[in-house]
């Protein structure tokens, strides 16, 4: 089902992605300790993004670690492109399709008029 | 701090079940900021997704990398509950939290009879995953010899497993599961490890709705998230040493208790 021409660059998107999301919301959680405030409670992403700050590293981090899956998806489209697997491009195109549409509906909605 | 402490542990608990078990954790990270830190459940909810996915991601890098999952599968039935969680999470914004409360709480019930079920049928005969599913990828040297087959009617399944997902903050592996064995046929394990990667990509559609929206505490959320991936490290970890049927029991009664607690607060009392 799966062959380690796809398998090791999925496994390394998952991996290095994990790594590096989990960092970046270590060190803003560390600053955000040493701060000694509350942080900012509930807020939408793009407002906490450029808000600056320890909560803005932990905003992107929690943004990268939910934009993995998503780099998984593409890199298997990429994979089954590359393999002429037609339908099995097809169907990653579509879920990659329909979580593009998912963040990019999620912005829209949250944007500021 | 101590409170931090706390939704680390929480974090650890959560994610180390989750792994244990093959669910994503939320099934737990919910009930325990609602009930146990009195987080709104939308906030819960989103703070939940967002630790599902750690816990995917985290196990599905060894599990792809083993040949262990059939990302084909979880790639093509991905698009069903992608579908699925974003109806469920723009739903979510809508509902009532005693209402959101009423329908995890008659999840977590599901999940227990599930559970139990998936014990008695173990118990009573040898499975013969155990002949199916080997350490190999499925395609490879001694691999499960298996097709998958009514994707046709696997996809509205996937659609309601999303819809849970993005409703509730789960990541939906509760129904994926049974759906790949049962239904399509796959073996066991590979249905747990497919399961996973799916609910990694079916929890980030709903995830941005959350994040987005603003219903996510990021300094609520951080130390729940690296709770997760400690916990769920350490879960794989033990997953081979500790008996399953002891670990399913104390599961299954604490899934219970929290569905009282949840039933109470969807009624209305002060649980």
């Amino acid at each position: 089902m799966i062959d380690d021409r796809l398998g090791s660059p999925i496994a390394r998107v998952l991996r290095g992605g994990t790594l590096v999301a989990v960092t970046v919301v270590a060190v803003g959680y560390v600053l955000g300790l040493i701060a000694g405030d509350d942080g900012p409670g509930t807020t939408p992403m793009l407002a906490l993004l450029t808000s600056g700050g320890a909560d803005a590293l932990i905003g992107a981090g929690l943004l990268v670690l939910t934009l993995v899956p998503l780099v998984v998806v593409a890199v298997a489209a990429i994979g089954f492109a590359r393999s002429a697997e037609r339908s099995d491009m097809l169907a990653s195109l579509l879920t990659l399709g329909l979580l593009v549409a998912s963040l990019a509906t999620a912005i829209l909605i949250s944007a500021p008029a | 701090m101590p409170i931090d402490l706390l939704l680390a542990l929480s974090g650890v608990l959560a994610g180390a079940f989750g792994a244990l078990l093959g669910l994503g954790g939320g099934i737990l990270i919910v009930p325990i900021l609602t009930l146990g830190f009195d987080v709104p459940l939308t906030t819960a909810v989103g703070t939940s997704l967002v630790c599902v996915i750690a816990t995917s991601t985290g196990a599905a890098a060894f599990n792809v990398r083993a040949g262990l999952a059939d990302v084909r599968l979880a790639i093509t039935l991905g698009a069903g509950t992608v579908v699925g969680a974003m109806i469920g999470a723009v739903i979510a914004g809508f509902l009532p939290e005693r209402v959101l409360a009423g329908l995890f709480s008659a999840l977590l019930v599901y999940t227990a009879y599930t559970m139990v079920r998936g014990l008695r049928r173990s118990a009573s005969a040898p499975s013969d995953d155990d002949q199916d599913d080997g350490p190999s990828s499925p395609t490879g040297r001694g691999a499960p010899s298996y097709r998958t087959h009514r994707l046709a009617l696997a996809i509205p399944g996937s659609v309601l497993a999303g819809n849970v997902s993005g409703l509730l903050g789960v990541g939906g592996g509760i129904i994926t599961v049974p759906l790949i064995h049962l239904v399509m046929g796959a073996p066991m394990r590979i249905s747990i490890t497919t399961s996973n990667v799916m609910i990694g990509i079916t929890a980030a559609a709903g995830a941005y709705a959350y994040l987005f929206r603003g219903d996510i505490d990021p300094r609520l959320a951080a130390p729940v998230v690296l709770g997760v991936v400690v916990g769920a490290a350490f879960g794989a970890a033990m997953s081979r040493r500790l008996r399953t049927v002891w670990l399913v029991g104390l599961f299954v009664v604490v899934v219970l208790y929290v569905a009282a607690q949840m039933g109470v607060r969807a009624i209305g009392g002060s649980a």
